[in-house]
């Protein structure tokens, strides 16, 4: 629905509702950290920001140039024959289930969580810092105006 | 562990030196900030920083401070070229500063890390830092065009190889490389493990630009600024064949079966590609951006061999040799014709008139790249091609020396352009980095005449 809804708001809105099918999944998967923190982080503001680019952009759906059979069949096309290697080649994979005896249904939590990630994943977790420090500086260094006029 | 922490510091000093509006002083202390990062990689114990207990999924062994200092070293002479480009008022220079020596803490990381999770996080840092850096010429629609092909694929390549770990994981239940590497075969066999490794592999080839995952590499150098391209031929080609040989030839090697195949493959569509495409480019950027593909081909020779110290050492050689020779290639250029990003093979033409220095320097860049004897460039690809003639990969070999001579027709262009028109060019004197040209030609013709000192050297660390 996110892909065919006509209208760019609507496909926001299936996107949310993507979200929380993924929450889902993640609570399933015995993750509820992860789950609540999707749901707040991605359902929450990372959509509205996203609605609101939409409506500033201001967006008409007669933009579309071409034919729509070709770019549809195309598209199905590729997926389908993409899906049929998937399920073809891991219909037979063997996924290991996680054992009754050491299960532990706290592994999800926040406290679990940030104990893993600051003893045994401290170095990565800090280094994600400097990610986002040079994507952070970067935005704001292509985004800036500048003396002189841009020339496009 | 120490320089990695001293880079990420560097950067942040200098986002505060970028207050003071001093360009020269900003660059003082990222060379001084390289150089000591240079220093502590070579001369200190790189387990000085790692506090008993903390496992920090990184690990500086010979291997990796053997990239490491080779991608330290060559970045010094970067910043320097960069000095043209950063001085240009449109362009805000703290910001540039800061965010390379970012990226290269991504790229330290791409040569020493122990874990899926250290890999994808160096492969972040140094891929948006790119981003960013090729789109820095903000004035210029093809900066901006290249910065935005970057990435887009780029963020593909990535999601290809985040979705490969993803089903790793789910085969083997750890993202350890020691770990992966000794499991048991039932683990091996199973779908889920064969599928995770060929798009790990996939996203490795997009980042080292191999054939036919390269479409993106001619257009996003030929768009982004002069030191930018140059920053990502030499110093990010480096970090990226650090991972691809890290991961396949280091620690998955024994699952060679899986991967061996695609790796000859693209190894051949990249000699055959690069070459032939780099016969009919008209821009100079252009046709180092497919030689750049072909000496892909040729690095990839090292992970279709038996890998031991002997690879190791012939890959960094190759490297080495070719960062020096592209380096000479762009502080000339940068001499003749400042921060210019489209120079036409044409207006090479009688440069030597007016520089014979430089000429000569382009000339001996030029020869090594095309691997003539007396230039470094001929011990490196024989360091390539001997590991695989022992493993008997004739065909492959056969394919390698014939690009290569195709390859030899299209370096001589510039030459001949150079030394034998009688049109004069018109060029801006400037000798601000005849230095460098002059030092890298050196390393070049010494590496060329006494390939053993230099083979040493990277023996020795």
């Amino acid at each position: 629905m996110v892909v065919v809804s006509k209208n760019p708001i609507h496909s926001v809105l299936y996107l949310i509702l993507t979200f929380f099918t993924l929450s889902g999944h993640y609570i399933l998967l015995n993750a509820q950290f992860i789950s609540i923190v999707n749901l707040i982080v991605y359902a929450g503001a990372i959509m509205v920001l996203f609605l609101f680019t939409i409506m500033f952009l201001n967006l008409k759906d007669d933009s579309f140039v071409g034919s729509r059979l070709l770019y549809h069949g195309g598209a199905l096309l590729l997926v389908l024959t993409f899906a049929g290697i998937l399920v073809v080649k891991l219909g037979g994979a063997q996924i290991d289930v996680a054992p009754e005896a050491s299960f532990n249904s706290q592994i999800g939590m926040v406290e679990n969580l940030g104990m893993t990630l600051f003893n045994k994943f401290l170095v990565p977790f800090e280094l994600v810092s400097v990610l986002f420090l040079s994507a952070m500086v970067g935005g704001v260094m292509l985004g800036r105006k500048e003396k002189g006029e841009r020339n496009f | 562990m120490l320089t990695i922490t001293l880079l990420s510091l560097l950067g942040l000093i200098l986002l505060f030196v970028g207050f003071l509006n001093n360009i020269g002083l900003s660059r003082t202390i990222a060379v001084l900030g390289l150089v000591a990062g240079l220093g502590s990689m070579l001369f200190l114990d790189q387990d000085i920083l790692t506090f008993s207990g903390l496992e920090t999924q990184l690990s500086f062994d010979s291997y990796a401070i053997k990239f490491s200092s080779l991608i330290l070293f060559l970045s010094v002479f970067i910043l320097f070229l960069s000095g043209k480009f950063i001085k240009k008022d449109y362009v805000q220079s703290a910001e540039f500063l800061a965010v390379l020596i970012f990226s290269l803490v991504g790229a330290l990381m791409l040569t020493s890390f122990t874990h899926f999770i250290t890999l994808f996080v160096g492969l972040e840092i140094l891929g948006i830092s790119l981003y960013i850096l090729a789109g820095t010429d903000k004035k210029s629609p093809g900066s901006n065009e290249a910065s935005l092909k970057y990435l887009l694929l780029g963020a593909f390549a990535t999601g290809i190889i985040l979705f490969g770990m993803a089903l790793i994981y789910g085969a083997t239940g750890s993202l350890d490389f020691q770990a992966i590497a000794n499991l048991g075969q039932a683990k091996i066999d199973s779908s889920l493990f064969k599928f995770g490794l060929f798009f790990i592999l996939i996203g490795l080839l997009f980042k080292v630009s191999a054939a036919p995952f390269h479409f993106w590499s001619p257009d996003v150098y030929e768009g982004s600024p002069n030191v930018v391209m140059l920053f990502m031929s030499v110093v990010v080609k480096i970090a990226s064949f650090a991972a691809i040989y890290r991961v396949f030839g280091n620690y998955l090697n024994n699952y060679s079966f899986f991967w061996w195949d695609i790796v000859y493959y693209a190894t051949l569509a990249s000699l055959v590609i690069g070459n032939l495409l780099a016969l009919v480019q008209k821009t100079v950027k252009r046709q180092l951006a497919f030689s750049s593909i072909s000496q892909t081909g040729y690095l990839l020779f090292a992970l279709l061999v038996i890998p031991n110290d002997q690879t190791v050492n012939g890959l960094v050689f190759y490297l080495f040799v070719y960062g020096c020779a592209v380096l000479v290639a762009f502080s000339v250029l940068t001499d003749w014709f400042g921060t210019d990003p489209n120079v036409k093979l044409d207006q090479l033409k009688g440069a030597s008139k007016s520089d014979q220095m430089g000429s000569f320097a382009l000339t001996i860049a030029y020869l090594s790249m095309a691997g003539i004897p007396l230039t470094g460039g001929f011990f490196a690809k024989l360091f390539m091609f001997t590991p695989a003639m022992e493993s008997g990969l004739v065909q492959l070999l056969i394919v390698g020396i014939l690009s290569s001579v195709v390859g030899a027709t299209y370096y001589l262009r510039p030459i001949i352009n150079v030394w034998f028109s009688s049109e004069t060019p018109v060029l801006e004197k400037g000798n601000s980095y005849q230095w460098i040209a002059f030092m890298a030609g050196t390393l070049l013709l010494v590496a060329g005449v006494f390939p053993d000192t230099i083979s040493n050297l990277i023996a020795l660390i």
